[in-house]
């Protein structure tokens, strides 16, 4: 199947065809023109024969007719030529044959039919003759020739046509599946690099050494790969050098601080001043960590853990974590599954990540009391991981945005957060094949991610 | 213990090294990769903390090539790169712990005990007592003053951490990983959510306030 649905499979057979299809046409053509020249020549021969007798007959010889027409009959002992003279004056009749009925000028004549007797009878009796009569003085004159030689040669040029297009066909059909293989390995090549690039393998390239437009295209990509790499390099120097250049100094600042916020023997507002700095420490590095990490995951550069986890697992776990963070928040937590397995090839921690990210951000920005439900379910060949609350829901207008780094909607800028959550979850869910849709829960917002189910 | 410090970074090097004598450990301070390597095989520590950035020889690379010459010594390893597979990377290279700067003195201190404890997990501990409060390890019930408390899986979690470390700050970090076993930050109130439905069991009906939070800092459970 998938050689017919390769285009240039499609081509050379294509191609094939016309070729055939033209072929036989010319041939067919050329049998018509040939069948059509070997009768005229034909009908003009015993024309020729038959006006011969009829000059003999114009002199009134009746004796000299006699002897010609004899000759030859005779002169034809194969059944190929036939002549007849039909005496008027006596009505006999010379030669080697007798027609069932007089006419005058070119006629075909079908021996079962036309033909009243022939002498010597023929063994081989032909499919028809070309016939030529003359009425003269003397009486009627007829000249034939059979048709077979027509035939025959007619046959001969089939014969030739045939073996010449079959084998013709044949070779160009080879050499189209030749061809179109080649094209397609080398198609499938490049495939095969930019699959393999879009999970990560960026060093691949695919090197076609041909010289002609797929391998202008394979260098084209080749090249872009190259920048590709490189940048993503960079992203990954710059966010190492930046997460040290970053990090370090804040450790220093964490480290010298750290000592006052615990001294019990400084006042407790003193202390607390202390502990509050360190806490906006924390928040900083936690905001760069998530700036940094989204960084990784959009640009694929993870390690990601690829093992199977049992998503039922993964939603109970998330439920049992969070419940008494929603129910403290005045909320009500709820799981609803309805498959007993959903297995997805992926990073668990990653996964879990997204479901606590998910929820969490419903407690979080819900007016109480509302309830929120983890849902799991399971088709043939999706699996939906999904978080509904009855809360203010998101307007249709702001769905796309909110998927964007630090989009936050204007009612929630009071609230804690970074806004780098959802993009999180869509980064997250595209490393898994994963598709993220917001919808309205009529009231709330339900979101559902959606990946394919190979199990 | 005896604690091999590798730090570039002589400023922090300087903070740990006070902090950690100041617990009552002896600390040995090296500034690169290479004289690390070498002093590690040439003493024995009870523990090794390990910059991964070092000039010379990084901290990783020091940490492989220890355990290839069989030198089995703890190693926490100190970074600056967060993310989720630096850290597995580190403990595929044989680290026993891993911290991200910036990070709280007093969960270094932490994860010091819980390395240094280890040997003595192998008895059988069938109950904890701090103060006034008991912990029943087998039913997974509290007991204060005569007054039975009903735990939930995770505050029973929670409080046996508190217990087996009473007087040593717990930072949230160090709660997410040891309680929940979550190895990212959830963004979320959990740690807060939990030690506040502790405190309302253990503390709040017998009027004491013995699980308190540092500002900025952790929890601890006071003896």
């Amino acid at each position: 199947m998938t050689a017919i649905s390769s285009w240039s499979m499609r081509f050379a057979l294509a191609l094939s065809s016309v070729f055939t299809i033209g072929a036989i046409s010319a041939g067919g053509i050329a049998y018509l023109q040939q069948t059509r020249e070997l009768s005229n020549r034909l009908t003009a021969d015993v024309r020729i024969m038959a006006d011969g007798l009829a000059h003999i007959a114009a002199t009134g010889d009746r004796q000299d007719l006699q002897e010609q027409v004899q000759a030859q009959a005779l002169a034809s002992r194969d059944g190929s030529t036939l002549v007849a003279w039909i005496d008027n004056s006596t009505g006999e009749v010379f030669g080697n044959f007798e027609p069932s009925e007089r006419f005058e000028g070119a006629r075909l004549l079908d021996p079962e039919r036309d033909i009243l007797r022939m002498n010597p009878l023929f063994e081989d009796m032909p499919d028809a003759y070309e016939a030529f009569a003359i009425q003269t003085t003397l009486g009627l004159i007829v000249a034939a020739r059979d048709t077979e030689w027509i035939t025959e040669s007619g046959e001969i040029l089939m014969h030739t046509m045939v073996w010449a297009i079959g084998t013709a066909l044949l070779f160009s059909i080879a050499l189209a599946v030749v061809i179109a293989r080649r094209n397609e390995k080398r198609i499938q090549a490049m495939e095969a690099v930019l699959t393999a690039v879009g999970q990560g393998q960026l060093d691949l390239r695919i090197r076609d050494t041909e010289r002609d437009d797929l391998s202008r295209l394979a260098n084209n990509v080749d090249a872009t790969l190259d920048r590709l790499e490189s940048g993503v390099e960079a992203i990954k120097q710059v966010s190492t050098d930046v997460a040290h250049d970053l990090r370090a100094p804040l450790g220093r600042l964490r480290l010298k601080m750290e000592p006052y916020a615990t001294d019990a023997s400084l006042p407790d507002p003193l202390r607390h001043v202390f502990g509050a700095t360190l806490a906006d420490i924390d928040d900083i590095s936690r905001t760069f960590d998530s700036i940094l990490r989204l960084a990784r995951l959009q640009s694929g550069t993870v390690d990601l853990q690829h093992k199977v986890v049992d998503l039922t697992d993964l939603v109970r776990e998330v439920f049992e974590i969070l419940e008494a963070v929603a129910e403290d928040a005045g909320h009500t937590l709820q799981v609803q599954i309805s498959s007993e397995t959903a297995l997805l090839t992926g990073d668990r921690e990653l996964l879990s990540q997204v479901l606590i990210n998910l929820v969490d951000n419903a407690v979080l920005h819900c007016p109480r009391p509302t309830s929120i439900t983890i849902g799991l379910d399971a088709t043939a060949d999706h699996i939906i991981l999904w978080v509904a609350d009855h809360g203010l829901g998101i307007p249709a207008e702001d769905r796309i945005r909110v998927r964007e780094r630090f989009v936050r909607l204007d009612d929630s800028r009071s609230k804690p957060g970074t806004g780098l959550g959802l993009s999180l979850v869509y980064a997250i869910a595209a490393l898994h094949d994963g598709q993220v849709s917001l919808s309205d829960n009529g009231p709330g917002l339900r979101i559902d991610l959606t990946f394919l189910n190979l199990a | 213990m005896k604690i091999l410090l590798a730090e570039d970074d002589a400023e922090v090097a300087q903070y740990l090294s006070r902090g950690l004598s100041g617990e009552g450990h002896v600390v040995d301070h090296v500034p690169d990769g290479r004289e690390a390597l070498s002093q590690a095989m040439a003493q024995a520590y009870d523990l090794m903390v390990l910059d991964r950035m070092m000039p010379g020889l990084d901290g990783l690379s020091v940490l492989k090539s220890l355990r290839a010459a069989r030198v089995l010594t703890p190693v926490i390893l100190l970074t600056s790169m967060g993310s989720v597979d630096d850290r597995v990377a580190g403990l595929r290279a044989g680290a026993d712990d891993y911290m991200v700067k910036p990070f709280a003195f007093v969960e270094l201190l932490a994860r010091i005990d819980t390395i240094a404890r280890r040997p003595t997990l192998k008895e059988e501990v069938t109950s904890l007592n701090v103060g006034s409060l008991h912990l029943d390890l087998l039913t997974r019930r509290a007991v204060r003053d005569g007054a039975t408390i009903d735990l939930q899986p995770r505050e029973f979690l929670l409080l046996r951490h508190f217990m087996e470390r009473p007087g040593r700050v717990q930072t949230r970090t160090l709660l997410l990983e040891a309680v929940w076993g979550l190895h990212f930050d959830p963004k979320t109130s959990i740690v807060e959510t939990h030690i506040s439905r502790l405190r309302n069991k253990i503390d709040k009906p017998f009027g004491c306030q013995s699980l308190t939070t540092l500002h900025g800092v952790g929890y601890v459970l006071q003896p």
